[in-house]
């Protein structure tokens, strides 16, 4: 059994630099044995392209898609398609094939800071797979009052823990290429309603548990991006 | 409880050709409001609004739905059809809905939703007519869920095609009875900001042909557009 922290690289907004700064802070902050790599899978091959046709195909906005949002007839909108994201997915595909069936595979995204001790994910039991989640929006509600005007999700895909082959049925999911590429705009808002506490098939619901409040937050182990602007991102990461 | 004499007028406006169900109404109503105070808050405003006025910030469709109602009635489908069992998707808040299920024959309607919250609201307004239609009810996406859906039924509504992909991809013949009779709505109207209606609409389709384009194959015994608003009545060809 092996720790494997993944960090993922797609497309021009993160460079070198960004994996270089994620790994140096992996460096700092994880007091058992792990391996920092990537999957190459993410990044080409068949199925990837596949879903960047789908991506391609589906997105109705004008702006970078990796935007998540765009202007559409001078309003902001987050529900033109293309499931942001999705090469996380990929992830789930090829994971057996990159890693024993033993190992505990910890996903940050580039844009995380780093402030406590790694450790903590690879010592939980990981039963089921692991995902970041809002837990400010929901203690106060606030993900149901922005319900009608965006599907707030309260799943955070900056962060995922997991063993191979466990989200295998995550990936058979998004082989329903049309409807989730038409309908969704971003990974979270997906997983959130196929993955999470509403969804319908009784096997995917609540697949994914939950970090504990605080972990993944501003003062916990992994301090997020997630639903940040670009502009903040680019001025964390600088 | 009533919270004002306007809505008290709204309420006895919409029921008043219904003498027997009239009080069954007011308590539904009375039961809902209370439900939702208590356990969706957040939801008080907008339910309030939608039987009031028969709009609300996702659906606006109170007048479609009617019309779609009463446009099977008028086209006496339910006379040459069996709608006792019946799929209605994106209903939203359905008080008013359920005096036209009793018209149309229906003893079991399930209510499809992506929202679980309306459904048990939704559970509570059309408590005037659980003696006589059982109401049942999904929390599912009618497009990527479409294996959960009833297929052994008469009657299929969508809507609201507008949020979801084509339903082309989600109805198949083969898998509905070959009578079942299918009411697609779906609209033009686009989105005009935050919590106002067109939010949530994907699928917009300018005119009614292109409309038609999105849905099955079928043969059409029906078809308009009101407003922004297209509606096609058929069975599947």
């Amino acid at each position: 059994m092996a720790n494997k922290v993944i960090y993922l690289r797609w497309g021009k907004r993160y460079t070198k630099d960004h994996v270089a700064r994620l790994e140096e802070q992996v460096k700092n902050n994880c007091s058992v044995p792990y391996e920092f790599l990537t999957m190459n899978h993410c990044y080409a091959g068949e199925a990837y392209d596949r879903m960047d046709w789908a991506q391609r195909t589906y997105y109705r906005g004008k702006d970078d898609v990796e935007e998540s949002t765009s202007i559409q007839n001078n309003f902001l909108r987050e529900d033109l398609g293309g499931l942001t994201h999705w090469q996380k997915l990929l992830m789930f595909r090829y994971d057996r094939e990159y890693f024993d069936w033993e190992d505990k595979l910890l996903y940050i995204d580039l844009d995380s800071n780093i402030k406590g001790d790694l450790a903590y994910f690879f010592n939980l039991p990981v039963e089921k797979p692991m995902i970041g989640f809002d837990w400010d929006a929901y203690d106060n509600n606030k993900w149901q009052h922005s319900y009608t005007t965006r599907a707030h999700p309260l799943y955070n895909s900056s962060v995922i823990l997991w063993k191979p082959e466990t989200c295998e049925s995550v990936w058979q999911e998004i082989l329903k290429l049309n409807g989730s590429y038409y309908q969704f705009g971003m990974l979270d808002n997906w997983l959130f309603h196929r993955f999470g506490p509403w969804a319908y098939n009784s096997k995917h619901k609540n697949f994914f548990t939950p970090f504990d409040r605080d972990i993944i937050s501003k003062n916990g182990i992994i301090e997020t991006m997630s639903g940040t602007t670009i502009e903040e991102k680019i001025k964390c990461l600088d | 409880m009533f919270k004002t004499y306007d809505m008290m007028w709204q309420v006895l406006h919409n029921v008043l050709d219904e003498p027997v169900l009239s009080m069954k109404m007011f308590e539904a109503y009375d039961g809902a409001i209370k439900f939702v105070t208590d356990v969706y808050p957040h939801r008080e405003k907008e339910v309030y609004e939608a039987i009031r006025d028969g709009k609300d910030s996702i659906y606006n469709c109170d007048v479609y739905k009617k019309w779609c109602y009463k446009k099977l009635l008028e086209l006496n489908l339910h006379e040459a059809y069996d709608f006792s069992k019946t799929n209605i998707v994106s209903a939203g808040y359905c008080f008013y809905d359920a005096r036209f299920w009793s018209k149309l024959g229906i003893k079991t309607i399930w209510l499809y939703e992506l929202d679980e919250e309306i459904r048990k609201i939704n559970w509570r307004l059309t408590d005037y007519v659980k003696e006589d239609i059982k109401i049942l009810g999904k929390t599912l996406d009618c497009v990527l869920d479409k294996d959960y859906l009833i297929k052994d039924v008469g009657l299929h509504i969508n809507f609201n095609c507008e949020k979801y992909y084509h339903m082309k991809e989600a109805i198949k013949k083969e898998e509905y009875p070959s009578d079942c009779v299918f009411v697609f709505c779906g609209s033009s109207l686009k989105y005009k900001g935050p919590g106002t209606t067109g939010n949530g609409n994907i699928n917009i389709c300018e005119t009614l042909d292109d409309f038609i384009e999105t849905l099955p194959s079928m043969n059409i015994f029906f078809k308009d557009t009101i407003n922004d608003k297209h509606m096609v009545i058929g069975c599947l060809e």
